[in-house]
């Protein structure tokens, strides 16, 4: 009876050490069940199947090892390159990953190049647009102001002469004023209105008036009055509309005469006011 | 000796046992092949590629003595631990050069926000 319990005792003993045994997987075995685990979660499912499958082939060969009692070293090994193979499957998911993430990035890269690139050519175009429009604004105001002088020339109301910095209208002194006087006569109405509707229309242009004296009296006063005089008719075409920004006045007293000082028809000439249209200042 | 047939079968069986598996020969290049792959792509510049190639080496040297010493079967283990580890080293070498390529990227690439806008040169 003793030797059956005695007998009975070791044999439960060594069953359990059996059983112990076979349901302990080695450290080894459980970081690769880990490891392919993770990987299973990564990108590796998504972007490389294929190694995903490499991984599981290789842990289940270390689960069947271990299953069938192999030598422990041997499911170690097969255990650890298990790992390997998910741990590699998991980091070629990742790049994958970022492979698709790079070339995304430069796609829109280049859909931004193409966007700005069509955006510049839309501005360019744009721009040149606008400076059609301002040409032919520039050409249309230039045609008028054109007309304008075309048909005060017609009105026969002053003297124009073409000279290389612009037209120079003419006009005689004795007709706007009195002998020594700056103040406009009654009577230069007439052909001053005329010149301050063709002026009206110069656009941009700049307007020069100046006062010329005979060379009678002194210098001093000569140039006095001819800067005066200047005034004068600046003062009736900003009245009459000519915007004052344009005009500028200058007295020139006895110099540069048009005609010689020893006659009175000289003197008479050279006492007059000149307008320059200054045609270098069209845009 | 009292059984020399005994002798010489024990001797045998040892021998037998010892030589077994063929030299893994081929084996060994491959390892050594793919060692050589991972550390051409630079597994030895990325710390985390850096480990397995030293386990590699480490296990590929251990595999050359086991070769010597006879032991094949041991080698081809090792040798397969070997290459496992060099396959990884050149995986995650390439992971990381990905990475730092993509990084540099997202700083270079310019802001959605900029853009270029030129005009005719302003009025003269």
């Amino acid at each position: 009876m003793k030797t059956i319990v005695r007998n009975l005792s070791i044999a439960c003993a060594v069953s359990s050490a059996a059983a112990c045994a076979t349901t302990q997987p080695p450290a080894q075995l459980v970081e690769a069940r880990n490891a392919y685990s993770q990987a299973e979660r990564s990108d590796a499912s998504k972007y490389d199947p294929a190694a995903l499958h490499t991984a599981k082939e290789s842990l289940q060969r270390a689960e069947t090892m271990f299953a069938d009692d192999g030598d422990e070293p041997q499911v170690t090994d097969a255990a650890y390159v298990a790992t390997r193979r998910a741990q590699q499957a998991k980091a070629e998911g990742d790049l994958a990953g970022l492979q698709r993430q790079k070339a995304e990035m430069q796609r829109n890269a280049e859909q931004s190049r193409a966007k700005a690139a069509e955006q510049a050519q839309m501005d360019l175009g744009s721009t040149r647009q606008q400076l059609e429009q301002e040409r032919s604004a520039r050409e249309a105001a230039e045609a008028k102001a054109d007309q304008a002088m075309s048909k005060f020339r017609e009105s026969d109301s002053a003297s124009m002469k073409e000279q290389p910095g612009g037209t120079v209208i003419t006009m005689s002194g004795a007709l706007l004023f009195g002998t020594g006087k700056a103040k406009l006569q009654p009577g230069s109405d007439a052909k001053l209105s005329k010149v301050a509707d063709a002026l009206k229309e110069q656009g941009d242009r700049k307007l020069l008036v100046k006062g010329y004296t005979d060379s009678t009296g002194s210098d001093a006063v000569n140039m006095e009055l001819s800067k005066q005089r200047a005034d004068a008719v600046a003062d009736y075409l900003i009245s009459h509309g000519v915007p004052q920004g344009k005009l500028t006045t200058e007295g020139q007293g006895s110099s540069n005469p048009i005609a010689p000082n020893d006659t009175p028809e000289g003197r008479a000439q050279n006492r007059r006011v000149e307008i320059t249209v200054d045609r270098s200042e069209s845009r | 000796m009292k059984n020399p047939h005994l002798a010489i079968g024990v001797i045998g069986g040892l021998a037998l046992s010892c030589s077994g598996a063929p030299k893994p020969v081929n084996q060994f290049a491959d390892t050594e092949a793919a060692l050589r792959a991972a550390r051409e792509v630079g597994a030895e510049k990325a710390p985390e590629a850096k480990l397995h190639t030293t386990l590699a080496q480490e296990q590929l040297s251990r595999a050359d003595k086991l070769m010597s010493d006879g032991d094949n079967d041991g080698a081809k283990r090792l040798l397969e631990r070997a290459k496992a580890d060099a396959e990884l080293a050149l995986a995650l070498a390439r992971c990381s050069d990905a990475q730092t390529e993509l990084d540099n990227m997202k700083t270079q690439t310019p802001h959605p926000s900029q853009t270029s806008t030129q005009s005719a040169g302003g009025h003269p």
